[in-house]
């Protein structure tokens, strides 16, 4: 009666197929969808078809068929659409009010609006922010993304990234790194940050762009795939791109005029081991945009935390957010610290991972469970898992532990309410208070909620709810 | 393949099945493409991999449904080219470290290549030497099959070709001497035809500036392997009776 | 003095730098002089000679890897050459089973692909948590699975929603709540090994459908295929959806001479529509009989039996092995004083029992199911874990009301390896409980089970004799037996 004999698939009780053959019983390692909801799994499900695959395959393609080039570094305000207009900062995850924010993102607003000249102490700066006197908007409105606090003010130089295939003219800016410690990203204000940031205004933007412009535009592709193969991730570890950057650029920087503005900024780049981060997310945001409003898919086009939410967004809905709050990463913490200190999972960097990065990638980088805990088996692991979620791999993004397999790349929101596996996020670890700085690196899933409003969303915009 | 091939061996890099003295080597592109072979992108290769590897052996390794995106045929053929006399040196310098692997030490069959080269060179009588190198010394392909491919390679590169037509067809009978994996390469080496990682090695002659990236290549062959080819590629390459002095 | 010996393995390749590694580490072991790792090619045998490391009387061919060690004494020789043997096994094993368990259908079906393509997944299993089971059932249909639902408490929603699907596809969809199926001769849930023959059973009940396959066992004929429909197919609301597809394949089956359904009695409609069809299959050929549990006999184009027993009497004689219920001999003619009471882990068991009791006059039976959501909230089914109703029967001595206990035993998969046991040790206890009042009891009872069943038939019906019980071939002569008894039992 049955073509081709019983070969079963067994979810549940083992004792129900005990008669038959053991060879043709797979035992399923079964959980319930849905995150345990029928409703949701449902929802799921019915979601699940030709319409669905389609738009998925349209919506990875055009992800994969992204060469972002960084072209030069301009000030924010020449180039990120609407940060010009009147008084405005823009700051990491998805849209929060000014009253809500967590320590580090408010510490690096005062920080931005003393920058920009628009208050002259912090507590003239906080007042100004209270009022609203000062628009804030999330980067990702803006085309840019940002790390941590990710705050990017008029005046602060950002990397372009643009598009090289096709003729779309789109774009995607990121801010430069400051380094680690008491940085403006984890939400530090004091005369030292400042004057750092003046410094990259005025120094370290021009010259990094000017090398950039003699160089010839970064190809961020390229750049992040030898980096795979050196060890690095994309998110949270990235010094061999970092050193493959600054190799590249070293010479053009050395060809300008100003030794003091050489040395000072090839010191900077030597230092600074996460420079190309914000390169790497540049790049991820280009990639993504170019999947967002494709009709019907359920491509994930964002994953992004402003330290108290957790913001997500799916392709056919648009730039719709869907967020709930969120925890801080569980992790490796620095002597002196724990899990009490820390802040809430903060920062549009995982930008990378909604790519195929960072976590994704985490096969590509055994060293890194030594920051965010593991073993290098759990790094391979990682990877393995996360192809459950994954439309397909990046054909431009290949691990060399796993025989030069791409990356798994593009998050679908229909394998993830299915599997109920989550998306892992290698992050950094900040401490709850402005300007302490970095206290740890771990591993911190996406929460289940965010994906749950998104498919029911899905659901109506398609009519099947 | 016809009839039912069975999995001679599954490998890193590269997947071997049999039917009968016949073989298909399947390469990944990490690889490169080997004579008789088929090389694909790393993740079908991946996949074919774990497929093979999960079967049971009295069924064979017959793949159903899986078709090659593209099938584009290779010409493997080493030809003629200009040899510079310091890549020449460089070269020849990397394959005199010694490589001793337990009681067998590839230098030996190494050393055997110069005299094998002049003799192809001169029609002299090969068949002692032949014998000596042909299954000898230590690898799944053992070295001594390694030099002898290698001196046909250099032999071939110097534009000696008939001299390389040559020494094939004495090496010919000889293949029941070794594993059947190395008579796979030997046979098409006699023929002139060679895998992707032995033109990266030959490509080593051409200048002083490509010369390491091959001896870096051929470090990274097998435990041996590499070192032997450029041993024999060497010894082939020197008869050439133009050698461009480099500028 | 040295000792030397070799080992050969046949077409073994090993990457060379792994051989290598394993060469220089057994030569590193303490008492061993030399190693060698090589393919036993003609001009390596030479060298191993040249080098006095050739053993005596090798044979070996060119694609075979043969190691060699030269060491000080034999055993040391021995062992290295154990150490090596074992080094060159667990460099491959070593990349075995990169992958993490299938978890999803999709996963699952990928994974059985992987393992051999030419013999995909076919069904999908399902005894996960009712609210699950729908989505889990759509998903396996859609992937062009069959299905064996053994779920309950789905919502008939989703029922009738899974099963137009499954009808599109012509595809099973085996409950929900089907705790019983036999498909191609592979017992599914909780099922019998009954012999392969011409009746095609499909059943909208477990117990019920275990009685009549195994009694076509016992008579000879055997089933070509039990399909399970689920407890609820037959409602008004789901109107027979599964039915009707199985009948369609059972028509279609060419083992298949002889269709019954077995079912406590269908919706009006439904049934009407039913016998309509069956009678229709019956003219072309193929008898028909329903068992619907309760329903009168009637023998028409579709032979109608109201009993478990008589319906498997029916099939077997339309299959040509009549069934023989022989009237055992020494059974007994009086009963101790007192009512009926019935403890049934089969609910179509019970419920046969529940009605020829009061076909025969008794008005005062207690049957209960054991296996009924009220008596099983939270603890696990009485045919899986015997324990909940060995209490009750150990109780029943010491309740003076009960005069006669009426048991079922049902064996085969699914069922625990020895149900007799702990019913005899309840047995025993209740006997010496009511013995220390006086009183007697009388345990009535019938083995729902075939010879080939794990658990061994006779040696659970001798386990059952042997405590006293009275052993009639079928629950239906049970129940009538403990009707006549009762009835003529003198009361207190």
């Amino acid at each position: 009666m049955i073509d081709g004999g019983l070969r079963i698939l067994n979810a549940g009780l083992p004792l129900i197929v005990e008669a038959v053959p053991p060879a043709d019983v797979l035992q399923l390692d079964w959980r319930p969808p849905g995150f345990g909801d029928p409703e949701t799994a449902r929802l799921g499900l019915t979601l699940d078809d030709e319409v669905t695959v389609a738009a998925n395959k349209a919506a990875i393609e055009r992800v994969h068929a992204s060469r972002p080039l960084i072209t030069g570094i301009r000030p924010a305000r020449e180039v990120v659409p609407g940060i010009a207009e009147g008084r405005t900062l823009l700051h990491a995850g998805p849209p929060i009010e000014f009253a809500r924010m967590c320590g580090p993102m408010r510490g690096a607003l005062i920080g931005a609006t003393l920058f920009e000249g628009w208050a002259d102490d912090p507590d003239a700066a906080l007042a100004l922010l209270e009022s609203g006197a000062i628009t804030l908007d999330p980067c990702h409105h803006h085309d840019a993304v940002g790390p941590m606090a990710g705050v990017l003010a008029p005046s602060m130089p950002v990397f372009v990234a643009e598009e090289s295939t096709g003729d779309s003219g789109r774009r995607a800016y990121s801010s430069l790194n400051e380094g680690l410690g008491k940085v403006l990203r984890f939400g530090a204000y004091d005369s030292e940050v400042l004057t750092r940031l003046a410094w990259m205004r005025d120094v370290l933007g021009p010259t990094v762009g000017a090398a950039i412009e003699a160089a010839g535009p970064i190809d961020t592709t390229s750049l992040i795939s030898q980096a795979l193969a050196m060890g690095d991730e994309g998110h949270n570890r990235n010094l061999a791109s970092t050193s493959l950057l600054t190799r590249r650029l070293a010479p053009f920087i050395a060809a300008q005029a100003e030794a003091a503005q050489i040395a000072s900024t090839l010191e900077f780049l030597a230092g600074n081991d996460h420079f190309a981060l914000n390169i790497s997310m540049a790049g991820a945001k280009l990639a993504m945009d170019a999947a967002v409003g494709v009709e019907n898919s359920t491509l994930v086009t964002t994953m992004a935390r402003n330290g108290v939410e957790f913001g997500l967004r799916v392709a056919a809905t648009g730039t719709e957010w869907f967020t709930t709050p969120v925890g801080p990463a569980d992790g490796l913490f620095f002597p002196g610290y724990g899990p009490e200190d820390a802040n809430p999972d903060l920062g549009d960097s995982a930008i990378t991972e909604t790519l195929g990065l960072g976590g994704f990638a985490m096969a590509a980088s055994p060293a890194i469970t030594r920051f965010v805990g593991g073993t290098p088996d759990d790094a391979l692991e990682a990877t393995r898992s996360m192809r459950r979620i994954t439309l397909a791999p990046h054909p431009a993004f290949p691990l060399p532990p796993l025989n030069f397999a791409g990356t798994p790349s593009g998050i679908d929101l229909l394998a993830v309410i299915e599997t109920g596996e989550l998306p892992m996020i290698n992050t950094g670890i900040a401490h709850k208070e402005a300007g302490v700085g970095q206290i740890g690196a771990g591993i911190v899933r996406a929460p289940s909620g965010v994906f749950a409003q998104a498919v029911r969303r899905v659901a109506e915009l398609r009519g099947v709810a | 393949m016809a009839g039912n091939p069975s999995v001679v061996h599954l490998g890193h890099s590269a997947l071997v099945l049999g039917a009968g003295r016949r073989q298909l080597v399947i390469t990944s592109d990490a690889f490169g493409l080997v004579p008789g072979g088929m090389q694909v992108r790393p993740p079908e290769f991946a996949r074919l991999r774990r497929d093979l590897a999960r079967r049971d052996p009295a069924r064979g390794a017959a793949i159903h449904g899986w078709r090659p995106a593209v099938v584009e045929p290779a010409d493997l053929r080493v030809t003629a080219i200009d040899i510079d006399s310091a890549a020449l040196d460089l070269l020849e310098r990397a394959t005199t470290a010694p490589g001793a692997i337990g009681a067998f030490d590839p230098s030996r069959q190494r050393a055997e290549a110069s005299a094998l080269a002049r003799a192809a060179r001169d029609g002299a009588d090969v068949a002692d030497t032949l014998l000596r190198l042909i299954g000898a010394g230590p690898g799944s392909t053992p070295a001594g099959d390694d030099v002898v491919a290698g001196v046909l390679a250099g032999l071939r590169a110097a534009g000696l070709s008939e001299a390389a037509a040559e020494l094939g067809a004495r090496v010919l009978p000889l293949l029941g001497r070794t594993t059947a994996a190395s008579t796979h390469y030997l046979e098409a080496a006699a023929t002139g035809r060679f895998a992707d990682r032995v033109h990266a090695l030959v490509a080593g002659l051409r200048s002083a500036r490509s010369a390491p990236a091959a001896i870096r290549a051929a470090a990274t062959f097998g435990a041996s392997s590499g070192t032997d080819l450029l041993a024999g590629i060497v010894a082939g390459a020197r008869i050439t009776p133009a050698i461009r002095k480099s500028a | 003095m040295t000792s030397l010996n070799s080992r050969v393995f046949p077409r073994l390749y090993r990457d060379s730098v792994a051989l290598m590694a394993i060469a220089s580490s057994t030569e590193a072991r303490d008492g061993v002089d030399r190693v060698g790792a090589v393919m036993a090619t003609p001009a390596n045998i030479a060298i191993l000679d040249e080098s006095a490391m050739l053993p005596t009387g090798l044979t070996a061919a060119p694609d075979d890897l043969v190691i060699v060690v030269r060491g000080d004494t034999d055993e040391i020789v021995a062992e290295a050459l154990d150490a090596a043997e074992a080094a060159l096994t667990s460099v491959e094993s070593a990349r075995r089973n990169e992958d993490r368990p299938a978890a999803t259908i999709g996963e699952g079906i990928q994974a059985m692909a992987a393992e051999d393509s030419d013999r995909p997944a076919t069904m999908a299993a399902i005894s996960i948590p009712g609210t699950y089971a729908a989505v889990v059932a759509e998903r396996a249909l859609r992937d062009g699975l069959h299905v064996f639902c053994f779920s309950d408490n789905v919502p008939v929603e989703d029922e009738i929603r899974v099963k137009g699907l499954a009808r599109e596809r012509r595809l099973l969809h085996m409950g929900p709540d089907c705790g019983t199926a036999i498909i191609d001769g592979v017992p599914l849930g909780f099922a019998n090994v009954v012999r392969r023959g011409t009746v095609g059973i499909v059943a909208a009940s477990g117990t019920g459908a275990q009685e009549v396959s195994r009694l076509l066992d016992l008579a000879g004929a055997g089933i070509s295929q039990l399909i399970g429909v689920g407890g609820r197919d037959l409602s008004a609301e789901v109107d027979g959806l599964m039915t009707d597809l199985a009948l369609d394949l059972l028509e279609d089956d060419a083992d298949t001479g002889v269709i019954a359904i077995v079912s406590k009695p269908p919706a009006g409609p439904v049934a009407d529509r039913l016998l309509a069809r069956l009678a229709a299959i019956a003219q072309k050929g193929t008898p028909t009989i329903a068992c619907f549990l309760g329903a009168e006999d009637t023998d028409g184009e579709v032979t109608v039996r109201g009993t478990l027993e008589g319906g498997a009497i029916a099939a077997a004689a339309a299959a040509g092995h009549p069934l023989q219920v022989d009237a055992a001999s020494g059974l007994p003619t009086t009963a101790p004083p007192g009512r009926v009471l019935g403890l049934y882990t089969g609910g179509t068991l019970a419920s046969e029992a529940k009605l020829l009791l009061k076909r025969g006059g008794v008005t005062d039976a207690e049957v209960l199911d054991l296996g009924d959501d009220e008596y099983t909230a939270g603890k696990p089914h009485p045919m899986i874990d015997p324990e909940a109703r060995a209490t009750r029967i150990a109780a029943a001595g010491s309740d003076a009301g009960v005069g006669i206990l009426l048991l079922d035993l049902v064996i085969g998969y699914g069922a625990s390896p020895d149900p007799a046991t702990p019913v005899v040790e309840a047995i025993g206890a209740a006997r010496a409980a009511a013995a220390a009042d006086g009183r007697e009891l009388l345990v009535i009872g019938s083995v729902c089970g075939t010879p080939a069943d794990p658990q061994g038939l006779d040696r659970q019906r001798g386990l059952l004799e042997g405590a006293g019980v009275v052993l009639t071939p079928t629950n239906a002569a049970a129940a009538r037996l403990a009707a006549t008894l009762h009835t003529t039992g003198a009361r207190a």
